[in-house]
């Protein structure tokens, strides 16, 4: 009987084992055929990624931090001044010293250490496009690889693909490298794409200008006059006030050659746009978000004080 | 002394034996791998992110360390009726708990300095630097934190089960490093009883923020002046002996009583 019910006992546990092992086997499998077809589901969806579908929404607030972190490493670990109820007992003190809280920049050489964070960024939410425009901008300005940041804008692209910022970065890029072909398709593409759903407010508008300004100079460069005329034109209804702007269509429809050229035109506007997305708007006492280069935060100061152009 | 060293030293191999230290140096060093291959748009040459994330890990195995190896020594020593011929020596309940924490200490100090080679080797493969004084800065008063911590875990296990005084340390020990340093921010739009009581805490609580030099490591800000250095180091030993004497005072009068279960 001993034997018979150790018997049993045997197969029982051989029994259970083998079907707990069996359950265990049917639960992978179903397991990763769902996780195949999530994924091929994905593959047509914007993030194509599995990551991201494993995040969900989450995955906004992680892109958002990891921008914030590559803010954080512009200004070399100094946070952003908040207001506190007290200042300077002996902890507050001791912190200062153990953590500096200087307002000051990356050098130039050092701007790449933000590269891994903002990489992160644009892999967790690829649909923030002002990441990959901040991103853009450090990769062809301080890091020296305008290649690197046109590959970007590219996958930007495709994730984002009517998105005119995109295009309108794309051309400035281009334009630095005097790729004026590369440059006036991709100016077209912004122009074309335009508002891309963005209110019609001053900060658009500046974007719209800057493109049809970018586009009307190639237009010069090329001799095709009526053109660059036709744009320059449209600058005028989205600004009246831009006397210079006038003053230039006067003198291309009269046949003089405008006293500033239209390269040069296109280099003050790139070098001025350029000292505004590095101007660092953290100020002492006030919460400002975003990395230098992020000119949308600034407001009001967008589309003001632009160089001549003729 | 000798008795001292003796207890500490015994809590050593009892650590070695374990397999805890290992297996953190293991995750620490496929973490950084996993970080240091991490494709950049083919850039090269960062290292801050992965001292940065190094240094953060660092810390947080540090102080989960800290707590574990600290808060389970005295209820272990009752649980498994060991306490009995310890104390039948010729040796005193504060050196029982000196010697302790002596050993929690200096073991997970010397498991944390394993991060930091571990860390600077790494950086160092990438052909970049630390600058040295401002990183040995930071190890020791790294270590100095993890000395409060050990030495509040202690206190708590010498009325507490391992469970319970890990449970509070690591509540308690992560209140001071995320809430303490916020408190002066909270404060600008709180009036009253809530406000009296975010004093309070900010008061009670020890500030691990005046320990970390992470920034000054990872971002090239140089080492820290040498009188607040010491300032935090004195501020480390004072809570470490405050806590060590409570710790005693708790301890020196405790009953054990054969059968009883600690843990």
């Amino acid at each position: 009987m001993a034997g018979s019910v150790t018997g049993r006992t045997v197969i029982g546990s051989g029994t259970t084992a083998f079907l707990g092992v069996l359950s265990l086997w049917c639960c992978v499998f179903i397991l990763s055929c769902g996780l195949s077809s999530s994924h091929a589901s994905l593959s047509g969806t914007k993030t194509g990624s599995v990551a991201a579908a494993f995040l969900g929404e989450t995955r906004m607030a992680l892109s958002g931090n990891l921008y914030m972190t590559a803010d954080l490493y512009f200004h070399r670990g100094v946070g952003h001044t908040v207001n506190l109820a007290f200042r300077n007992d002996f902890f507050q003190r001791l912190k200062g010293s153990a953590s500096p809280s200087l307002h000051t920049h990356l050098a130039r050489y050092d701007v790449s250490e933000m590269m891994p964070w903002l990489r992160l960024a644009t892999r967790l939410n690829p649909q923030d496009v002002e990441t990959y425009l901040v991103t853009a901008f450090w990769l062809a300005k301080e890091s020296g690889r305008p290649d690197l940041a046109i590959e970007l804008l590219t996958e930007a692209q495709v994730e984002n693909p009517f998105d005119y910022r995109i295009q309108l970065e794309k051309g400035r890029i281009h334009l630095k490298q005097k790729n004026y072909h590369a440059a006036a398709d991709a100016l077209d593409a912004a122009i074309a794409f335009w508002p891309s759903g963005f209110p019609d407010n001053r900060d658009t508008r500046f974007d719209r200008a800057s493109a049809l300004l970018y586009r009307a100079m190639i237009d010069e460069l090329s001799g095709e006059t009526d053109s660059a005329v036709a744009r320059l034109s449209e600058i005028v209804q989205l600004f009246p006030e831009r006397q210079e702007i006038r003053l230039r269509i006067d003198a291309l429809r009269s046949g003089r050659q405008p006293s500033h050229l239209a390269a040069g035109v296109i280099t003050d506007s790139l070098a001025f746009e350029d000292s505004e997305r590095t101007t660092c708007h953290r100020e002492d006492g006030h919460e400002q978000e975003g990395t230098a280069g992020h000119r949308h935060e600034t407001g009001e100061q967008a589309g003001d004080g632009e160089p001549h152009s003729d | 002394m000798i008795r001292i060293l003796s207890l500490a030293w015994v809590l050593w191999l009892a650590m070695l034996r374990k397999k805890d230290l290992y297996v953190l140096l293991i995750l620490l060093g496929a973490l950084l791998v996993t970080l240091v291959s991490i494709n950049v748009f083919g850039l090269s040459g960062m290292t801050r992110y992965v001292a940065d994330t190094g240094f953060l890990i660092a810390w947080v195995f540090g102080w989960i360390l800290s707590v574990l190896v600290s808060a389970r020594e005295l209820p272990l020593e009752q649980a498994r009726g060991t306490i009995y011929p310890l104390l039948a020596k010729p040796v005193t309940r504060a050196e029982v708990i000196v010697g302790k924490w002596l050993g929690a200490w200096t073991v997970v100090s010397a498991a944390t300095l394993a991060f930091y080679a571990l860390i600077v080797a790494v950086v160092l493969s990438r052909h970049a630097r630390l600058d040295p004084v401002a990183l040995a800065q930071a190890y020791l008063l790294h270590a100095a934190s993890l000395a409060v911590i050990v030495s509040l875990a202690m206190l708590f296990s010498t009325r507490l089960n391992s469970d319970a005084a890990s449970t509070l340390s690591f509540v308690i020990t992560g209140a001071s490093f995320l809430v303490v340093p916020r408190i002066p921010e909270f404060l600008v739009s709180l009036e009253g009883f809530p406000a009296y009581a975010l004093m309070l805490t900010y008061h009670l609580l020890p500030h691990f923020d005046v320990f970390d030099l992470r920034q000054r490591v990872v971002h090239d800000f140089g080492p820290m002046d040498w009188a607040p250095f010491w300032q935090v180091i004195l501020y480390g030993s004072v809570l470490t002996t405050f806590f060590l004497l409570l710790a005693w005072m708790a301890f020196r009068n405790k009953r054990f009583v054969r059968g009883e279960l600690s843990q």
